[in-house]
């Protein structure tokens, strides 16, 4: 093939996958959409009773699942974009043992399907502001800019995760456990003033920089420019040593998958 | 003149990995290698001109499928060179890469995509794709619904029409009625007749003796665990 038929084919494979996922994912379930809309609105609603409730955790006058539901946006297209790329070599072996097409494609394909989850969530997101009365800032309309370092960051670990789960299932254990952890460490649940500052490195990281980010458009209306080009920076380095991780290692895998 | 090489397989072997039981215990004794390894091919070469029909044979296990798979670029031989001009459409497992959910059309499209094959090419040919399977009635249900001869005429179909100049195809003609093969062998003949190179892997030696240009079988390579390999 040539280089312009190649890159053009990766892009259709892309595509197709990503609407194959897409398509099959809700076809068998009777609520079908719904799920979009129930799964992030019942997390939130559960959290703001353990940790605004239960916890009273202050987050600055704005109603704690608010706040929860802003930083739920962007993890839950993190965590669920990467537990469902990490099974794509698991569900697709023969897919890929018995034809020749670019590989990488899968996983790809499995964390951009999670983008119109996205932006499902970042509306009721919006109503959900706007129904409490809060003023919504023009500053949420530079929130679809966020996506560029969070799908570069899912990407590239979803890459090397895939590929390590298709040959040792013990990946996906250690995903599911270092996502719980993340879930803790990311200021999703809290605000980054409570944490000390000689630990304050632990934020300089894509994911905590977007869910910061998000909170500061949505609620304040501001955007950090040199954090956000800092989790640019971080997640283009993620996608690109995933890249030459999976570039790697994809020839032998095809033998040990 | 003779028509011009389009594969050219060079003194190739392929070992495949085997897994060993994979416990703590075990993984002790066997530090970093949960994997043994098993010779199917060795030193095999071959090489295909334009328009031939090839029959390979061979008993089960003896790496018909890795050779077909290997000309496809989806393995790499551990030690040779294996060299093909044009497009390799392989047709490995029927219908293998199919997704159970979804219908018919919907999975020509990705299947034809995966073969390499552009959007507007898919529209164009969906006609003769839905012409030669013959499923046209059920194009639009869910694959999982097929009977396995329907999923088969319509992975067949497509690979038909995504234009190869070397179709690998893997034990065609197990599935359908005797007019499906006669369908298949007429239409791999016109395809010849184009120049494509034809490799079939088949058991059923009687269908395609009397047309395939060369016959090769393949030895089986005996495996006995720790031991090295024998040949048989």
């Amino acid at each position: 093939m040539r280089t312009q038929d190649r890159k053009h084919n990766f892009l259709q494979l892309i595509e197709v996958f990503t609407v194959r996922e897409l398509a099959s994912r809700y076809r068998l379930s009777i609520l079908g959409p719904l799920w979009l809309v129930l799964y992030p609105l019942l997390t939130a609603l559960f959290l703001n009773f353990v940790f605004g409730i239960f916890l009273k955790i202050k987050t600055n006058d704005i109603p704690y699942y608010l706040y929860v539901f802003s930083g739920l946006v962007i993890w839950n297209y993190f965590e669920q974009g990467l537990r469902l790329s990490v099974q794509s070599f698991v569900w697709n072996r023969e897919l890929c043992t018995k034809n020749a097409f670019e590989i990488m494609t899968l996983p790809i394909s499995f964390v951009l399907s999670k983008i119109p989850d996205f932006i499902v969530e970042f509306v009721i997101l919006v109503l959900l502001i706007i129904v409490n009365g809060q003023t919504l800032h023009g500053g949420a309309l530079l929130v679809p800019l966020l996506l560029i370092p969070l799908v570069m960051t899912t990407i590239g670990i979803a890459l090397v995760v895939s590929l390590a789960n298709a040959v040792f299932r013990d990946f996906g254990k250690l995903v599911d456990f270092v996502l719980m952890l993340c879930f803790y460490a990311v200021p999703l649940l809290y605000s980054e003033t409570l944490i000390p500052s000689r630990y304050s490195y632990i934020l300089h990281n894509p994911l905590s920089i977007t869910v910061m980010s998000m909170r500061s458009l949505v609620f304040g209306g501001t955007l950090n420019l040199f954090s956000y080009l800092e989790a640019c920076l971080m997640s283009a380095g993620i996608l690109i040593c995933g890249l030459m991780v999976f570039n790697k290692h994809k020839r032998k895998f095809i033998d040990l998958i | 003149m003779k028509p011009a090489e389009v594969v050219q397989v060079d003194n190739i072997t392929k070992r495949f990995y085997l897994e060993r039981p994979r416990t703590i215990k075990k993984w002790i004794r066997n530090i970093f290698s949960p994997f043994a390894t098993f010779t199917v091919i060795k030193n095999f070469s071959l090489s295909v001109r334009a328009g031939e029909l090839i029959l390979i044979t061979g008993k089960n296990g003896s790496g018909k499928t890795t050779l077909l798979r290997l000309i496809a670029g989806i393995t790499q031989p551990d030690r040779g060179n294996i060299q093909v001009i044009g497009k390799v459409v392989p047709l490995i497992e029927l219908g293998g890469g199919f997704n159970q959910d979804l219908t018919g059309r919907e999975n020509i499209l990705i299947n034809a995509t995966i073969l390499g094959m552009q959007k507007r090419e898919i529209m164009d040919k969906m006609e003769s794709i839905l012409r030669f399977s013959g499923i046209r009635k059920f194009i639009d249900i869910p694959v999982k619904r097929y009977s396995t001869g329907m999923v088969a005429r319509l992975a067949v179909a497509i690979a038909y029409e995504a234009s190869p100049d070397i179709l690998l195809m893997d034990e065609v003609f197990s599935v359908g009625d005797a007019a499906f093969q006669k369908k298949n062998l007429k239409r791999i003949n016109d395809l010849r007749k184009k120049g494509v190179a034809v490799l079939v892997v088949s058991h059923y030696r009687h269908l395609l003796r009397n047309i395939a240009d060369r016959v090769v079988e393949l030895r089986k390579l005996r495996f006995t665990p720790g031991a090295g390999l024998t040949n048989e």
